[in-house]
């Protein structure tokens, strides 16, 4: 496998992980509809996942 | 490159685009297939840009654990994404005050950036593989 070959497929694998990631939280906004959830407590939903998120981010960047 | 890789990385690219296509795939999801509203358009694209946010954080960490990204670069990203909250928030509070056009703008602003952001970590992971051949 070439060099050109190993870049496109990490940069497709990259935004793959992201489109996953997109994917499953489509997922739980789908299933918080048929819980009968609110527009407004999905979206207060997806503000606390976003922010848990970028927590986990900071927490692994700090770890030793 | 061979056929059978180029086939490949192009079926690996058509899965992220359809999954890519979350501004109808969120509002699919938050409304079903009916004509939305100008305030449920916006409240779409201000949920798409909150997912996109926690996908490319999760992504983020699971590549500093992985190694893939340095812990500074991880910091780096995570001050990013951060950056971009408030104008999400700026967004949900158009659209609580009825402001629809400014809340669609303010979210189109933020799901753009957070795009932008998407596509430099995709490259800069394939500049690294560069990198660590050379």
């Amino acid at each position: 496998m070439n060099d050109d070959t190993l870049m496109l497929l990490e940069a497709a694998l990259f935004a793959a992980d992201v489109a996953g990631s997109r994917a499953d939280i489509l997922s739980q906004v789908r299933t918080m509809r048929a819980q009968g959830k609110t527009v407004q407590e999905i979206s207060t939903e997806l503000r606390r996942i976003a922010e848990e998120a970028i927590q986990a981010l900071k927490d692994a960047s700090e770890a030793p | 490159m061979t056929k059978f890789l180029r086939i490949i990385v192009c079926a690996i690219v058509c899965a992220v685009s359809l999954v890519g296509c979350t501004s109808g795939g969120m509002r699919e999801a938050m409304y079903g297939e009916k004509d939305v509203t100008l305030k449920e358009r916006a409240q779409s694209i201000i949920n798409e840009a909150s997912a996109l946010q926690a996908a490319i954080a999760k992504t983020g960490a699971n590549h500093v654990r992985d190694g893939l990204l340095t812990k500074t670069e991880g910091a780096r990203l995570a001050a990013e994404l951060d950056s971009y909250t408030s104008r999400i928030v700026a967004a949900q509070t158009a659209v609580d005050a009825a402001q629809d056009e400014v809340a669609i703008n303010e979210a189109t602003i933020a799901r753009e950036l957070l795009r932008q952001t998407e596509r430099r970590l995709a490259k800069a992971a394939a500049e690294r593989r560069a990198i660590r051949k050379e």
